[in-house]
């Protein structure tokens, strides 16, 4: 029931667009069936698939390094406030400046390849990893923290036996909302600088009017963030089976 | 001696004034000597075990644990810690769990010592289990295996049984009482329940707050092993008395 129920209503919802789109007779280039969508699909499956495996190593690079950055300043932060105090300002300003401003900035400095882009993807992720990790890191219970402390736990092994296992759920749920954001900056960038990937995809498309392409694209991006979500959920599951809840307590 | 306390006296800030907790204690806790500590919520028991454990800095007095300070004595390994939310780690299996002390304090032999005490406190069998799937009694007999791991020399129990239900409490307080005979540790054990503290405890010291204060200690000479039936017995029942009379500063008429 579980998958059988959703994949009915959305087979339901892509069965309603197709017959409105045959009995009004609307235009293609304004709203393609879901079957000349997939037909596109199907023509140049190598044109999506590049363009698609390009945005998401783009989009996984970003979210790894921003992982990674909030997890080392993330620790310095939850050891020490007056490094939080510094290090919250320019990461705030970092996440509220748009990056279609900082596009074309990435673009001079670092040109046409892989590194602007997993730069984007990074610095739209990186705020939110960062807040859950602090957040995390810094949510021990208060009990387990005083047996260790009794049992003279190095502050060494206090944050390995115990703040990292507790910030995990919190980790998670960084990364539940990093990844579509992940994925949103990879083709930003690859739209502003029409270099590579999904972004550029879609600008060429947008150029000749090809709807059905563009359509295509939104398939493939709606289903590349299934799919990371899904992974996701998929590890959350596996190594926070402890937590509240996976245990349905 | 275990545990020497002199005119212990703790203060906290809270708002603009100071909130004193403690003021003048006095305890001693002789070696393998078991000692309850009885007394109301908010009269500072908590306070004065968690600066026994070295958790908490005095803010006058002496507090000394095995003939040092308590960071030397946490330093030695020496100390075991059992709380009434006991703080495992929910992450780890039960087996994990009691080894993870081993490991903390890089005992020889984990293995051998981890699986003795998860035996000793009847829990062999759930080993793989974690936290989340225990009930509360299952949960403490897994703190009080992993409290003990080390070979502490003093173990400090703070209401370790205080959130169980009372079948649970009973089956406990026994366990506790057979697991202490095998390992024989000094223990501080604070609770709000007299009939614990008498069942327990070679000595009872009462205390009463606001601010938190020793007002008497009562000898319990009953005999050891102790066991469940122990209850019904008039000695028991006197002492249980007394310590109530003790503990509301006038005599009670009746007992239960």
């Amino acid at each position: 029931m579980i998958i059988v129920v959703p994949a009915l209503i959305s087979a339901l919802l892509l069965a309603f667009w197709e017959l409105w789109v045959r009995a009004r007779d609307v235009k293609e280039y304004l709203l393609p069936a879901p079957s000349a969508v997939l037909r596109v699909l199907a023509d140049e499956p190598g044109r999506f698939a590049e363009a698609a495996y390009l945005s998401l190593q783009a989009a996984i690079g970003g979210l790894i390094i921003a992982s990674l950055g909030a997890f080392i300043l993330g620790t310095a932060m939850a050891h020490s406030r007056v490094l939080e105090r510094s290090i919250y300002p320019p990461a705030l300003a970092l996440k509220v400046t748009p990056i279609v401003a900082v596009v074309p900035l990435f673009t001079i400095w670092f040109g046409f390849g892989l590194m602007p882009r997993v730069l984007i993807a990074a610095m739209i992720t990186f705020f939110p990893m960062l807040v859950n990790t602090v957040i995390g890191l810094r949510s021990v219970d208060p009990r387990a923290h005083d047996f260790l402390r009794a049992l003279n736990a190095s502050r060494w092994q206090i944050f390995w036996h115990l703040r990292v296992p507790s910030s995990l759920p919190y980790v998670f749920a960084g990364l539940r909302i990093s990844v579509p954001l992940s994925l949103i900056g990879a083709v930003v960038a690859e739209f502003l600088s029409g270099s590579a990937g999904m972004g550029q995809l879609i600008l060429i498309a947008n150029g000749d009017f090809d709807t059905p392409a563009l359509f295509g694209a939104v398939f493939v991006l709606a289903g590349l963030g299934i799919v990371l979500t899904a992974t996701v959920a998929l590890i959350e599951r596996k190594y926070l089976f402890w937590h509240d809840s996976s245990l349905g307590a | 001696m275990a545990v020497e306390v002199r005119g212990l006296s703790h203060r906290y800030p809270v708002g603009d004034g100071l909130i004193t907790a403690l003021e003048g204690v006095n305890l001693t806790v002789k070696n393998g000597e078991f000692v309850a500590v009885v007394g109301r919520s908010g009269c500072g028991k908590t306070t004065l075990l968690r600066t026994i454990a070295g958790l908490l800095s005095p803010t006058s007095g002496q507090v000394k644990v095995l003939g040092g300070s308590s960071d030397s004595a946490r330093q030695a390994r020496a100390l075991g810690l059992v709380t009434q939310d006991p703080g495992l780690l929910s992450w780890l299996n039960v087996a994990s769990n009691v080894r993870l002390t081993l490991d903390i304090t890089g005992e020889e032999g984990r293995d051998e010592r981890a699986q003795e005490l998860l035996e000793r406190v009847g829990i062999a069998e759930f080993a793989r289990l974690v936290p989340g799937q225990l009930s509360g009694g299952m949960r403490q007999r897994v703190a009080l295996a992993r409290a003990l791991a080390h070979r502490p020399k003093l173990l400090l129990m703070d209401e370790p049984f205080g959130a169980l239900d009372e079948l649970s409490r009973e089956e406990m307080r026994l366990e506790l009482l057979r697991v202490w005979e095998q390992e024989r540790t000094s223990v501080v054990f604070v609770t709000h329940s007299i009939r614990e503290a008498v069942l327990l405890a070679d000595r009872v010291v009462v205390m009463n707050g606001q601010p938190g204060h020793v007002t008497a200690e009562v000898l319990i000479p009953l005999e050891r092993p102790r066991l469940g039936t122990l209850e019904e017995s008039q000695p028991y029942r006197e002492l249980v008395a007394r310590v109530r009379g003790l503990l509301w500063s006038e005599p009670v008429a009746h007992g239960d």
